[in-house]
């Protein structure tokens, strides 16, 4: 019975589908989170019978993931009134340095100061271009284009402290998640680019809200439900055949 | 053992068969851009008595469009293909989420490259792209690469939302296919009405069980006549 096999593909993908809703939604309210959605196609194609007119008629065999994709629009901004807080407008990343001392990509801009007075993120990862904010500082701007720059005590011309590397990808859809708030490029994303031409503006004292919609996750999960629910009706009445022709020898 | 139990068989074969239709397009109900298939039949035998597969259907309507806001996600609407470079051939697809590969080469989904009206689609290193809804993808910095070739052709699924040209390729008339930009086509699977033709073939499957008891009891009362 082929029905039975192609049903749990189905039931399968479903499952996919509401284990993503479920990791969503359990980051609605997680700084410059992107939601995922599963990509499904079709799989291979049997010939099943050829009709007398030379018609062709192919049986498919169920439903296979072609991929987990992340949704890079932007999330909402929020004013925070911290200045070491910023959020990007644009399709950039800020690139942070990893504790195994490799690249890393974030839109999460919940920055703060370690005991070093350098510029980190909320994990204590560097951030990229080692900006150190000196502890005499009295006002930090953060300007559009990234560039930190402070006014320290006794003067009155801001000095420029560094500049937030921000980098845009080919294909931002390939790049891999790595927990943390924190992405890394794949083959798939392309190499990071410096963004040169200022495609994203930084905007200071703001961080970037998840891009979740609570009531479009909510609708996602009906609908995956009620397909586990067909797909099993499918399971049903593939089992109940499969008894009907056990029963032909009585 | 009359022709009547050979014919409740093929009926039974038939219908099973059927089951596995609606199964597939059930499982397809969230795929993109599936399109649904059924089955048809034709008689076959001496005196048509018997029953057999004649040809799979493809219902070629559009699926419900879902917006996606991706700005290389495009969804096709009205007859139609978008054209996709197999090495030495062209197959078509209608899933239109088109990503650009490392070395910058847009893609149809499973890695081939889609076809613009000059053959393949090169993103420049560092740009991003996006599509217009004139089927014109264009680069943040490079402007228009190219647009999109649109195309009509009758044609059998491959898996993996590919589909296998069945005859010659033509470039789709202008007006007959609309693109839309930020957009996926949905399934076109209607599970009220996969519903109905599951219902459908398991009843059929269990008549002609019935059928074939019932030539099965008759052909034993047969037996037992011989012996009185």
């Amino acid at each position: 019975m082929r029905a039975l096999y192609v049903a749990a593909s189905g039931m399968s993908a479903q499952q996919t589908r509401i284990d993503t809703v479920a990791n969503n939604l359990a980051n609605t309210s997680t700084t410059a989170f992107k939601k995922s959605r599963g990509a499904f196609q079709d799989t291979f194609y049997q010939e099943l019978a050829t009709g007398s007119r030379g018609t062709r008629a192919d049986l498919g065999g169920g439903v296979q993931l072609a991929g987990l994709e992340k949704d890079h629009t932007m999330g909402s901004m929020r004013e925070t009134g911290n200045p070491l807080d910023v959020a990007l407008e644009g399709p950039g990343m800020i690139t942070v340095v990893g504790v195994d001392g490799r690249d890393y990509y974030t839109r999460d801009g919940a920055f703060r100061l370690d005991s070093e007075g350098q510029l980190v993120t909320a994990a204590g990862l560097h951030v990229a271009g080692d900006i150190v904010i000196p502890e005499d500082t009295e006002t930090l701007s953060i300007a559009q284009d990234g560039t930190v720059s402070a006014v320290i005590a006794g003067d009155t011309q801001p000095t420029v402290l560094g500049q937030l590397e921000i980098v845009t990808f080919t294909n931002p859809s390939g790049l891999q998640a790595e927990g943390g708030n924190l992405y890394s490029a794949t083959v798939s994303s392309g190499d990071a680019v410096l963004d040169y031409d200022n495609q994203t503006l930084v905007n200071q004292a703001q961080l970037e809200g998840s891009n979740v919609d609570v009531a479009e996750e909510l609708i996602e999960l009906v609908m995956a439900q009620r397909s586990y629910e067909l797909n099993s009706k499918v399971v049903q009445a593939a089992d109940e055949a499969m008894q009907v022709a056990t029963n032909l020898r009585r | 053992m009359g022709q009547e139990l050979y014919a409740a068989l093929s009926g039974a074969y038939t219908s099973l068969r059927r089951l596995d239709t609606v199964a597939t397009n059930l499982a397809n109900a969230n795929t993109t851009a599936y399109k649904g298939q059924r089955l048809t039949l034709e008689a076959t035998g001496a005196d048509g008595a018997y029953a057999r597969i004649a040809e799979g259907l493809y219902d070629h309507s559009d699926g419900a469009l879902q917006s996606t806001d991706h700005p290389t996600d495009v969804a096709l609407q009205g007859p139609g293909w978008l054209a996709v470079d197999d090495g030495d051939g062209m197959l078509l697809t209608r899933d239109g989420r088109l990503r650009p590969a490392p070395d910058g080469t847009l893609t149809a989904p499973g890695g081939r490259p889609v076809l613009g009206q000059n053959g393949t689609i090169v993103v420049p290193p560092g740009e991003t792209v996006r599509i217009e809804s004139d089927g014109t993808v264009v680069a943040s910095e490079s402007g228009v690469l190219d647009r999109l070739r649109l195309v009509q052709a009758d044609a059998s699924p491959l898996g993996g939302n590919l589909w296998t040209p069945d005859g010659p390729v033509l470039d789709a008339p202008e007006g007959e296919l609309a693109l839309v930009p930020g957009a996926l086509e949905g399934s076109n699977v209607d599970p009220m009405r996969a519903m109905v033709e599951l219902v459908e073939a398991s009843r059929t499957f269990e008549a002609f069980q019935k059928a074939m008891q019932a030539s099965d009891e008759s052909d034993q009362r047969l037996n037992e006549l011989g012996r009185s």
